[in-house]
C-alpha cells in the first residue's frame, strides 16, 4: 500500500491519468504511487476496463443517405430566398410598445406628483416644465398632490425637521418619479434582448 | 486549405459550404443521434444544425478551430432541444433500462459462463449512457465517441478542463453502479 495520504491525494487525478491528462510531474507521482497501492491499482484496472467498454460501445454509425444532399440543398433555398428580416420581432411588439408606453406615463405621473412635495420643500423641480409636454400642462393640475396637502401629510413638518438636509431630501424627492420611470424601462430591457436576440 | 476553403464559405461559395458539411456532417450526426436517442430527431437536428452553421458563417472570428465552433454550435442546439422537450414533458426521460433489467432477472445471468455478445454489450452501455442526464451526457459522448481532449471539450461547452474531468469522472460513477450488477452477475468480463 502506498498510505491513505497519497491515495486520498492522487486518486481524484486517476480519470486524468487515465485518459493522459495530467501534467508530467502528477503523472510521474500517481505512476509510481500505482506500483504499490493495490487499492488504487485495482481502482485504476476497473476504470480503464470501463473506459474500453465505453470507446467500444460508442463507436459512430453510419449517417444516413442523403443527409449532406438535404443540408445543401436547404441551404441552397435559403441562400436563393433568403428570408426577410424584422428589425422588431410582430410577436413581441405589443409587450414593447406597452411596457414602454408604462415607462413614459410613469415617468409623467412621477414628475406631476412629486412636484407639489418639491413646491413645499422651495425647489420646484427645473425639469417639471420641460419634461411635461405642453399638451398635459394643463391636466397635470388635476394629478398634482398639492403643496397644501402635503402639508396637510406632514409633510411640512418633516421637512423643517430636516433643516440643512432639506436639499439632498428634496433632490432625492425629484429622483423618485424618476426611480420609478426607470424601474419601468428596466422592465422592457427584456424585450427589448429577446428582440435583438431573435433578429441578429 | 482549411482557411480558404472557409474563407471562400464565408464568401457564399456553395462548394466551400458543401466541403465543410462533408467533413463535419457525420460527427455532427452521431453526436444528434446519441444525445436525442432518435434517428429521425437526429436527422433533423443535423439538417438544422448546418443550417444554423451556414448562417452564422460570417460570424466565426476564428478565434477557436472550426471544428471547436461546429461542436459548440452543435452542442448548444442539441442541449437547447432536449431543454426544451423536457419543458414541453414530451420526451421519454427515465425510461426503463430494460435491457440491464432483463439481464438481472435472467436466472442465465447468474451463470458465469454466459457471455453476452459484443451487440448486446453495446446496447446495455448505450441505453446506460443514454440515462445519464444531459450534461453528463454530453461530456461522455464527446469524449469517448468523438474522441476529443478535456481541452478541447472544455473549449466547446466554456468550462474548464477541470470541470470536464470532474464530468467525466461523476458520469463514470453513474455508469459504474449501473453496470456492475450486469458484468458482476457474469454477463461481461470486467477482469474482476
Amino acid at each position: 500500500m502506498g498510505g491513505n495520504k497519497h491515495c486520498d491525494r492522487l486518486r481524484p487525478h486517476l480519470e486524468a491519468f487515465l485518459h493522459d491528462e495530467l501534467k508530467a510531474e502528477i503523472r510521474e507521482q500517481m505512476a509510481e504511487h500505482l506500483d504499490v497501492c493495490e487499492e488504487c491499482r485495482k481502482e485504476c484496472e476497473e476504470m480503464r476496463f470501463l473506459d474500453d467498454v465505453l470507446f467500444s460501445a460508442l463507436t459512430m454509425e453510419s449517417s444516413p443517405s442523403g443527409l449532406t444532399e438535404e443540408i445543401l440543398r436547404r441551404s441552397n433555398l435559403i441562400r436563393e430566398n433568403p428570408p426577410e428580416r424584422d428589425w422588431v420581432r410582430r410577436d413581441l411588439l405589443p409587450g414593447m410598445l406597452g411596457s414602454g408606453l408604462v415607462s413614459v406615463l410613469t415617468l409623467l405621473l412621477g414628475v406631476i406628483l412629486w412636484s407639489g412635495f418639491l413646491e413645499l420643500s422651495g425647489i420646484l423641480d427645473p425639469l417639471e416644465d420641460a419634461i411635461i409636454p405642453w399638451f398635459l400642462q394643463p391636466v397635470a393640475g388635476l394629478w398634482e398632490v398639492p403643496p397644501d396637502v402635503w402639508e396637510s401629510m406632514g409633510a411640512k413638518m418633516v421637512l423643517d425637521a430636516l433643516g440643512p438636509w432639506i436639499q439632498w431630501v428634496a433632490s432625492l424627492a425629484s429622483i423618485g418619479g424618476v426611480g420609478l420611470a426607470i424601474i419601468c424601462l428596466m422592465v422592457t430591457v427584456p424585450f427589448w434582448w429577446r428582440t435583438v436576440k431573435a433578429t441578429s | 486549405m482549411v482557411e480558404r476553403e472557409l474563407e471562400r464559405a464565408k464568401n457564399g461559395d456553395p462548394e466551400a459550404f458543401s466541403g465543410i458539411v462533408r467533413s463535419h456532417q457525420h460527427r455532427v450526426y452521431n453526436l444528434a443521434l446519441r444525445m436525442l436517442r432518435d434517428p429521425d430527431e437526429a436527422k433533423d437536428a443535423t439538417q438544422d444544425i448546418f443550417i444554423k452553421l451556414h448562417s452564422r458563417l460570417k460570424n466565426f472570428r476564428h478565434s477557436s478551430r472550426l471544428s471547436t465552433w461546429v461542436y459548440r454550435v452543435a452542442t448548444n442546439h442539441l442541449l437547447d432541444q432536449l431543454r426544451r422537450a423536457k419543458r414541453e414533458r414530451t420526451r421519454r426521460i427515465n425510461r426503463p433500462w430494460k435491457e440491464v433489467t432483463h439481464l438481472r432477472n435472467d436466472p442465465r445471468s447468474e451463470d458465469p459462463a454466459v457471455v453476452v455478445n459484443q451487440e448486446e454489450v453495446r446496447q446495455i452501455v448505450g441505453e446506460a449512457v443514454d440515462e445519464l442526464p444531459d450534461l453528463y451526457r454530453t461530456v461522455i459522448v464527446l469524449h469517448y465517441q468523438q474522441g476529443l481532449s478535456y481541452r478541447e471539450i472544455a473549449e466547446i461547452l466554456g468550462v474548464s478542463p477541470r470541470t470536464v474531468g470532474t464530468r467525466i469522472h461523476r458520469a463514470k460513477a453513474r455508469l459504474r453502479s449501473r453496470l456492475d450488477p450486469v458484468w458482476r452477475g457474469g454477463g461481461i468480463d470486467g477482469g474482476k
